[in-house]
């Protein structure tokens, strides 16, 4: 494999397990009873939020890496492999969609360094778990 | 106005210009491979595009479009993520903003496929680089304004509408 190819490659994966890793913890965090310091929660997910969007901004820009590295031999979208794929992207866009109002909360939250949201369990639990069936799909695609 | 100057508020409107600004570059881009990829146009696009050129080019409009994000987003929310402005005056901002932005865009994407033709030292390459390069700074700006302005327009109607979403959850407990 070409250099850049894997680097690309090797980026893209360190990108999911960022996103991955922050938003277990968080999930963990958020949901602990009883809570642990309130403060902690509240600067760790507004930490993780930077973290996230710097990870998705790769994962998007490495992805089409990904792509480049099958040029002119990527397989047509009615292949099995284009339907994962199509069936990828439209994932990652509603991940995207749904990360919006979650930063958005963090960053309320951050501005008046009060205690967690309420809603924050719910919300690192949902990317938590639309991450994970990303991950599948990923997988599926690669090595399915 | 007093919260605006606040340092939890500057430091709230960068996350949101971070996020929202990767949100709109990121999206973009997936939803029109997405698009190229269901029409069968992908693969020679792809065919022509080193992958060190298409990491920048992303690169570019992840920069410009983070940096105009923070100019439309400049002074309009309040605490709680309240309007501090009209909204048809900060979709107005987004629409000039977008344009800025594919204007900007283009600029940084000539630059960055400039560079390996200037780097191969061909003079006739140089020389429709140049002539490229006019082309460019006429019809290619004005086409990429008015291209940013739509998208502008079209993301700050979604940006309105997830804003909304959060503020219902705000203030749902
Ligand atoms: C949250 C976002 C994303 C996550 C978590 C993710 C995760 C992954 C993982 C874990 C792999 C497998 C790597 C391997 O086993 O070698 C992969 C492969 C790949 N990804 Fe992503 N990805 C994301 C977004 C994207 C985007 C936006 C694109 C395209 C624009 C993309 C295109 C690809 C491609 C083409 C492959 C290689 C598939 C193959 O070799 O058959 N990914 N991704």
């Amino acid at each position: 494999m070409d250099p850049l190819h894997l680097l690309v490659r090797w980026a893209h994966v360190a990108g999911m397990a960022a996103i991955l890793g922050g938003a277990l913890l968080l999930w963990w965090l958020a949901a602990r009873r009883p809570p642990l310091d309130d403060r902690l929660t509240t600067r760790v997910a507004e930490r993780y939020e930077w973290i996230f969007w710097a990870a998705i901004g790769l994962q998007v820009m490495t992805g089409v890496g990904n792509l480049g590295a099958f040029g002119n031999a990527l397989p047509p979208p009615e292949s099995a492999w284009g339907t994962k794929l199509t069936i990828k992207l439209v994932a990652v866009l509603a991940l995207a969609l749904f990360s919006v109002p979650r930063t958005l909360i963090v960053a309320a939250g951050s501005e008046a360094d009060t205690t967690p949201h309420l809603s924050l369990p719910l919300l690192y639990g949902s990317t938590t778990v639309i991450v994970i069936g990303i991950l599948g799909l990923a997988v599926w695609l690669a090595h399915g | 106005m007093a919260e605006l100057t606040k340092p939890g508020t500057i430091e709230r409107d960068r996350l949101i210009a971070w996020a929202l600004g990767t949100f709109h570059a990121g999206v973009l881009l997936v939803t029109l491979v997405l698009l190229l990829h269901v029409t069968g146009g992908l693969p020679s696009l792809l065919g022509g595009l080193n992958t060190a050129s298409g990491l920048a080019l992303f690169a570019v409009l992840w920069v410009t479009t983070v940096w105009s994000t923070r100019r439309t987003l400049l002074g309009a929310l309040g605490p709680a993520l309240r309007n501090e402005m009209p909204i048809y005056q900060l979709v107005g901002r987004a629409v000039w903003r977008g344009g800025i932005n594919g204007a900007a865009f283009l600029v940084g994407a000539g630059l960055v496929l400039a560079i390996p033709i200037v780097l191969s030292g061909s003079s006739s390459a140089i020389y429709s680089l140049l002539a490229g390069a006019l082309f460019f700074a006429t019809f290619g700006l004005v086409g990429a304004f008015v291209v940013g302005c739509t998208v502008g327009l079209l993301f700050g109607g979604i940006d309105a509408l997830l804003l909304m979403a959060a503020r219902a959850l705000l203030n749902s407990h």
